[in-house]
């Protein structure tokens, strides 16, 4: 009997290949990963686990006096629809970044609209709490434009606000409205003196954080100036100073500014930031990298009392994330 | 005197295996670019896509794949050879190469893919050059008989510059559908209709081009069927082939509700998000021109094909001779296709059956080959430029960074408020134009040179 000439087992070949593929994209993926770290009196043992070939990076932070953020708040809210991009455009980024927060370890977030913004600046106290404005503006009902507003209670009470996609209390909006600028925004939050939107391309990078955490953006366009006092830079940074990532007090607060147009990187950045609990204070106390597949351990060394222990695998192709101490 | 027998050897050997000698010297060829030359910023997105599936997202649940699943189970695949052959690590950022991130031009990448992932990529797409070379060949040697005729065919393919760009430096996957598409016609030839089907539906949803080509792929369906019953039976077949493999592609989309997402290469990429005065230079006005000229010119494309169809379906001629003037149909049908400029590897669709008909109809046709094969390929290395030598600067340390920022400077410096980049591209996008529409001169001239009398009229 005759068997299948070569062209048609080309033909049933490709088939199966595809078909290999699809279960393969859905049943299989993706692998089985955890990890775990035990506090030690020098530091922190580790043990990880994954059933695919990854590079890791196990990073210790000493926060110093700041407590790492564990619950974020992201605005977002259809009705009042910022500067720089449509409801639609606001929805997908931010789905987008949801889920590159949970794939980075971090679940503890919850959408916040205009009002419910509102009540979070009547919490008695904001300590290790976030919230994010993603698109560089405010809605009318915690912001004016003045520097009695309500948004400022969330700083006062020593809560972190994660700005992305513009200088600071440069734009407002009320509901069902176009948002419109805010001339002087520095005399409400006076860091942001010396901000533009001028850009320059970051290319030093912050070490060793920068590498450990995988920070990708190398914008500087709306980021804090160096010159304003207490400004400290993380991510990369530019000849003149400013950096992807900055960070200031602002009383009791924190106040993150990930610089350029909210993008695939400044997103990337700002997940592994917050899931990795950085603060104004962090300093990478010790590292440790390499690539496994089962499962390794290691140990860490560091003194400091306020250290949050965080792995990340898959390198610049983050696949998994976990904050194991801290 | 025995160097001698043994160069004697390697001629005699040469002379009666001229195909595995040409499949040797095009993976010798390929093997010396692999390893150093990557263009960075689509196999990026490879390994941002392997690395999405392995966080458990699937192909669209986060952003990063923007094409129809095939390739992205083929890139399952290759994710899961690289962890079989322990390549953990994917890439790295050179935040030295950020510059870049400050150019015009939006398609370079400061992080970096590692050799060793993007050999395994541009390995496997050199798989799929050859076996698209073999189905070439079988192709060639199934019609005329001539073995002579199929390895000029084969060496055409395997050996033209921008096939061997596109798999070895680009690391673009338009192979897998090309090499779809030439199994789809030849297994329309041998009656096999269901796998045919099968196999185009892999073919459309790889990219989209072969599916300009269904009229007259049909029509071949009809011409060899002369029963009614039969022919009723092969279409049939044909269309439920392509509907059960289509179904079986994308059952996962349709089960995670992701099938929309499946064609956002045709809607929008990313979330829109404009922070204002991002400076615009003349490409991007000629992309936004482009594009519009390219939507309008559907209908035009859609009139020629259907009428290259019908005709072909009109056609009097049987056996042979009906062969002969369909591969040729077929070949001026992938010509239609692009009666506008596309991305170089796009006409890659039209390489094989432009072979085909260099070798069978008319050698002048290998004038057109060598003009699209040139300039598409100078056309790829013009948008891609410096970038290809990234790897070679961040991993191998061998190009010096100030070569790449005033190389790239260079490409972005003005003309008459013109960039030179926009300049070059705009040069060798109308070069490549040209020698797409040559294919129609040496057509017209072909036609004249059979029908003599034509030109006393």
């Amino acid at each position: 009997m005759k068997g299948p000439d070569a062209v048609t087992v080309i033909g049933l070949v490709i088939l199966a290949l595809v078909l290999a593929g699809s279960a393969l994209s859905y049943a299989v993926y993706p692998g089985e990963y955890g990890a775990e770290g035990t506090p030690t009196v020098t530091g922190a043992d580790f043990r990880l686990e994954s059933s695919l070939s990854t590079e890791y990076g196990v990073i210790a932070i000493d926060n110093g006096a700041e407590t790492p953020v564990s619950e974020l708040y992201i605005f977002i809210d259809p009705e009042y629809v910022p500067y720089c991009t449509s409801a639609s455009g606001a929805e997908e980024y931010v789905t987008q970044f949801e889920k590159q927060l949970h794939r980075r370890g971090f679940d503890n977030f919850v959408r916040v609209n205009a009002e419910e913004l509102l009540d979070l600046m009547n919490l008695p106290s904001a300590v290790g709490k976030g919230i994010l404005i993603p698109f560089g503006t405010l809605p009318d009902t915690v912001y004016s434009g003045q520097s009695t507003d309500d948004f400022m209670e969330w700083t006062a009470k020593g809560g972190t606000v994660y700005w992305m996609g513009g200088i600071p209390g440069a734009y407002k909006v009320s509901k069902g409205e176009d948002a419109v600028r805010v001339h002087s925004p520095e005399t409400v939050f006076p860091f942001v003196a010396g901000s533009s939107g001028k850009e320059t391309i970051a290319d030093t990078p912050i070490e060793p954080m920068c590498s450990a955490l995988t920070f990708l953006s190398t914008s500087t366009r709306f980021a804090l100036s160096p010159e304003y006092a207490g400004v400290e830079g993380l991510g990369v940074k530019a000849s003149d100073g400013r950096c992807s990532i900055s960070a200031v007090k602002d009383g009791p607060g924190t106040f993150f500014v990930i610089a350029g147009a909210p993008g695939s990187e400044q997103r990337h950045d700002l997940s592994v930031l917050i899931a990795a609990g950085v603060t104004y204070q962090s300093d990478v106390v010790d590292l440790e990298t390499g690539s496994f597949r089962g499962h390794t351990t290691g140990s860490l060394e560091y003194t400091g009392a306020n250290v949050t222990v965080y792995v990340l695998y898959g390198g610049y192709f983050p696949i998994y994330g976990k904050r194991l101490i801290g | 005197m025995s160097k001698g027998l043994g160069i004697k050897r390697v001629k005699a050997f040469i002379a009666s295996h001229p195909v595995v000698f040409i499949a040797v010297v095009g993976l010798v060829i390929r093997a010396c670019l692999i390893p150093f030359f990557t263009y960075t910023y689509d196999v990026y997105h490879w390994a941002l896509t392997i690395s999405n599936l392995r966080s458990g997202e699937g192909l669209y649940g986060l952003s990063g794949y923007y094409y129809t699943p095939v390739w992205g189970y083929f890139l399952a695949g290759i994710g899961s050879i690289a962890d079989l052959l322990n390549i953990a690590d994917f890439g790295d950022m050179f935040y030295s190469l950020a510059f870049v991130n400050g150019s015009e031009w939006d398609y370079y990448h400061a992080l970096v893919c590692t050799p060793a992932f993007t050999m395994l990529v541009k390995s496997i797409l050199t798989i799929f050059d050859l076996v698209t070379g073999y189905l070439i060949y079988v192709l060639v040697k199934d019609h005329t008989g001539n073995d002579r005729k199929a390895t000029a065919a084969f060496g055409l393919w395997f050996l033209c510059p921008i096939v061997i760009y596109t798999s070895a430096i680009h690391g673009m996957f338009d192979v897998i559908a090309v090499m779809t598409l030439v199994l789809t016609v030849l297994l329309l030839f041998r009656r096999r209709y269901g796998l045919a089907g099968a196999v185009f539906a892999v073919s459309i949803f790889t990219k989209f081009f072969p599916f300009y080509l269904t009229l007259i792929l049909l029509v071949l369906v009809i011409k060899q069927e002369k029963e009614p019953d039969a022919r009723r039976k092969a279409l049939i077949t044909v269309v439920l082939g392509f509907f059960m493999m289509f179904i079986l592609i994308y059952l996962p989309q349709i089960i995670d509700g992701t099938f929309l997402d499946t064609f956002s290469f045709i809607t929008s990429r990313v979330a829109e998000v404009s922070v204002g005065s991002e400076s615009k230079d003349v490409w991007d006005l000629i992309q936004s021109i482009g594009f519009s000229v390219v939507i309008m010119l559907q209908v035009a494309i859609f009139a020629v094909l259907f009428v290259i169809a019908q005709r072909t379906y009109r056609l009097p001629q049987e056996g042979s001779e009906f062969v002969a003037k369909y591969m040729h149909r077929l070949m001026l049908s992938t010509a239609v296709i692009f009666l506008w400029t596309p991305t170089p590897t796009y006409l890659m669709i039209l390489l094989p059956f432009l072979a085909y008909a260099a070798v069978t109809r008319d050698d002048d046709y290998v004038v057109p080959f060598i003009l699209i094969s040139v300039f598409s390929t100078l056309y790829s290395l013009a948008m891609h430029n410096y970038s290809v030598l990234f790897q070679l600067y961040g991993y191998f340390g061998v190009v010096p960074l100030e070569y790449l920022v005033d190389g790239i400077g260079w490409f972005d410096g003005t003309l008459f408020s013109i960039t030179n980049r926009t300049l070059i591209n705009i040069l060798l996008g109308l070069a490549e134009t040209l020698s797409i529409y040559s294919i129609y001169l040496f057509t017209y001239r072909g036609y004249m040179k059979r029908n003599p009398k034509e030109v006393k009229v």
